[in-house]
């Protein structure tokens, strides 16, 4: 499925707090734990591709459900915030308002340089009206775009 | 520029075509034990800096005076140019090393690849490998371009360490552990990471090896300079600012180089003890405590065998075998697996294995190290 007819809501569903038993892992979703499992020289998101014929959603199913190792879940999310960010925006900003989502929004601020600036700001500034706002403001604060920067500088009264 | 390439360049059919010109290639020059080198003895750890440039056949030779008693020599070179080692002989003028014996399927040394600007060699790497003796040993060291060719002319500014310690199974490694800046102050952070530094030391002390471990804090930027592209010159003050002689640095960042793919890196197989721009194994704590940014039990097993599998690498090791299952590294009991599956059974358990064998909640511990892995550990340098 092109990632443009994604449904906004079926991210936000697999978004959700998910209190039921995961649903085990499709061929397509074990296809890419297998890929991102390595410690060193993963696939590129680009190369991850023919892996899954619905990338978006089972990027988005590693994230909540592939807990070991911990870097596959970081992994998917990097590929959702470099190369499918438009369809994965409701997860990103999902993220920048959980407490346990650190690691997650924290490599979202680390690719907020790689989004248009407006989608940019929107992340940011979700991360700084969150739970996480303490440990995501002084990376914000370090960012080369004075724009995205400037959000994270308190206002002079 | 020497416009040789180096994939297709023999030193001594060099020599002999220099020789015929005229010119002297490839003949040994002293180069310790002259006026200006710089001696230092720490322990059972003699350190000797000095400096050769490449002759016209874009390699310099390194004289290594080797005292009896001295078991590991770890030579580091840096300068403006790629440097890679091109051989080593021993004092009867054997050559017990040539690179190109090692460009293939199988792994001894990363130092035979010119891809920075420092370099380390360990010597030797294996107990099967031409032992140190007394005497004069040569290393020649290739300065080459980025497209492969051998440089002349090139100046080398050279650290020679040579470790007296024949017991190999038993040694300590010093590590100093850097926080990047803020993650000294994050609790979550610190007792994740010293709980895994603990795990890490399990690991080892199974190879006979104890881990001294201390911990500083720094202003480096948390997303960390990657060990690819050189290095960076952060890296190399943090070292001298920090570090000793003797220690391998750990650096706690949350990622590596802002890219995806890379979230532990050896400053090279081996490592060198001293400052240079890739004297450190960068972590990312991140990518260890997963999308919830928070250490349980299990990421902490997983992230102190991390941390022991990088800096394994920094001490020598290669991987068992690749993922793509079809390179390997130059040990004989590391059995030599061709496939997913044989090579999970055979060694996925191996603290080097490329990944962690896991299902999508847990993984296999990955706490072996084979006596040839420890082997090769305990003949790093730093390795005391």
């Amino acid at each position: 499925m092109p990632t443009s007819t994604l449904s906004s809501l079926a991210l936000i569903a697999a978004l959700g707090a998910d209190p039921a038993p995961s649903p085990s892992p499709s061929p397509s979703q074990e296809a890419l734990y297998r890929a991102l499992v390595v410690r060193e020289g993963a696939p590129t998101c680009a190369e991850l591709a023919p892996l899954s014929p619905t990338l978006v959603e089972d990027l988005v199913y590693l994230t909540e459900n592939a807990k070991q190792p911990t870097w596959v879940g970081i992994r998917a999310a990097e590929c959702l915030l470099t190369d499918h960010q438009e369809a994965a925006l409701p997860v990103i900003i999902g993220w920048m308002g959980r407490s346990d989502a650190k690691g997650f929004a924290l490599v979202a601020v680390e690719k907020l340089d790689r989004m248009p600036i407006d989608r940019a700001k929107a992340v940011a500034r979700a991360g700084l009206a969150g739970p996480l706002a303490e440990t995501l403001r002084p990376r914000i604060a370090r960012l080369p775009q004075a724009e995205l920067a400037a959000l994270a500088t308190p206002v002079a009264k | 520029m020497g416009g040789k390439e180096r994939a297709a360049g023999r030193c001594g059919a060099t020599a002999a075509l220099l020789m015929g010109l005229g010119l002297a290639g490839c003949v040994p020059t002293e180069g310790s034990g002259k006026s200006g080198d710089q001696v230092s003895v720490d322990g059972s750890l003699r350190t000797v800096r000095t400096n050769e440039t490449s002759q016209n056949d874009g390699i310099a030779v390194v004289a290594v005076d080797v005292n009896a008693g001295e078991t590991s020599l770890l030579l580091t070179a840096q300068a403006d140019q790629l440097v890679s080692v091109e051989y080593i002989e021993d004092p009867s003028g054997d050559r017990v090393f040539y690179w190109e014996d090692w460009y293939g399927d199988y792994s001894l040394t990363g130092a035979i690849f010119p891809e920075a600007r420092d370099m380390a060699v360990n010597w030797p790497v294996r107990a099967a490998d031409a032992p140190l003796q007394a005497g004069i040993w040569y290393v020649g060291i290739a300065t080459t371009n980025n497209n492969g060719y051998y440089v002349n002319n090139v100046d080398i500014d050279l650290t020679l360490q040579l470790k007296s310690d024949d017991d190999t199974s038993r040694a300590t490694v010093r590590a100093l552990v850097a926080y990047a800046d803020g993650l000294a102050d994050d609790p979550e952070v610190v007792a994740g990471t010293e709980a895994a530094v603990e795990r890490w030391a399990e690991v080892w002390a199974a190879a006979g090896i104890t881990l001294e471990a201390r911990f500083t804090s720094t202003d480096l930027d948390p997303v960390l300079p990657t060990m690819y592209d050189g290095g960076s010159a952060e890296i190399r003050s943090l070292a001298a600012d920090e570090g000793e002689d003797n220690d391998v640095m750990v650096v706690i960042g949350d990622s590596v180089g802002n890219q995806r793919n890379t979230y532990g890196i050896s400053g090279g197989i081996p490592g060198t003890l001293v400052a240079t721009k890739r004297a450190a194994v960068v972590i990312s704590w991140v990518a260890n405590a997963g999308g919830d940014g928070t250490f349980e039990d299990a990421d902490v097993q997983l992230y102190g065998e991390t941390l022991a599998h990088e800096v394994g690498h920094y001490m020598g090791l290669f991987h068992p075998v690749e993922s793509s299952y079809d390179y390997w590294d130059a040990l004989d009991d590391t059995p030599e697996c061709t496939n997913a599956r044989g090579c999970e059974n055979n060694l996925g358990e191996n603290n080097m294995f490329p990944y962690p064998v896991c299902d999508f909640r847990s993984c296999l511990a990955q706490d072996v190290i084979t006596d040839e892995q420890a082997g090769v550990s305990h003949r790093y340098a730093g390795a005391l």
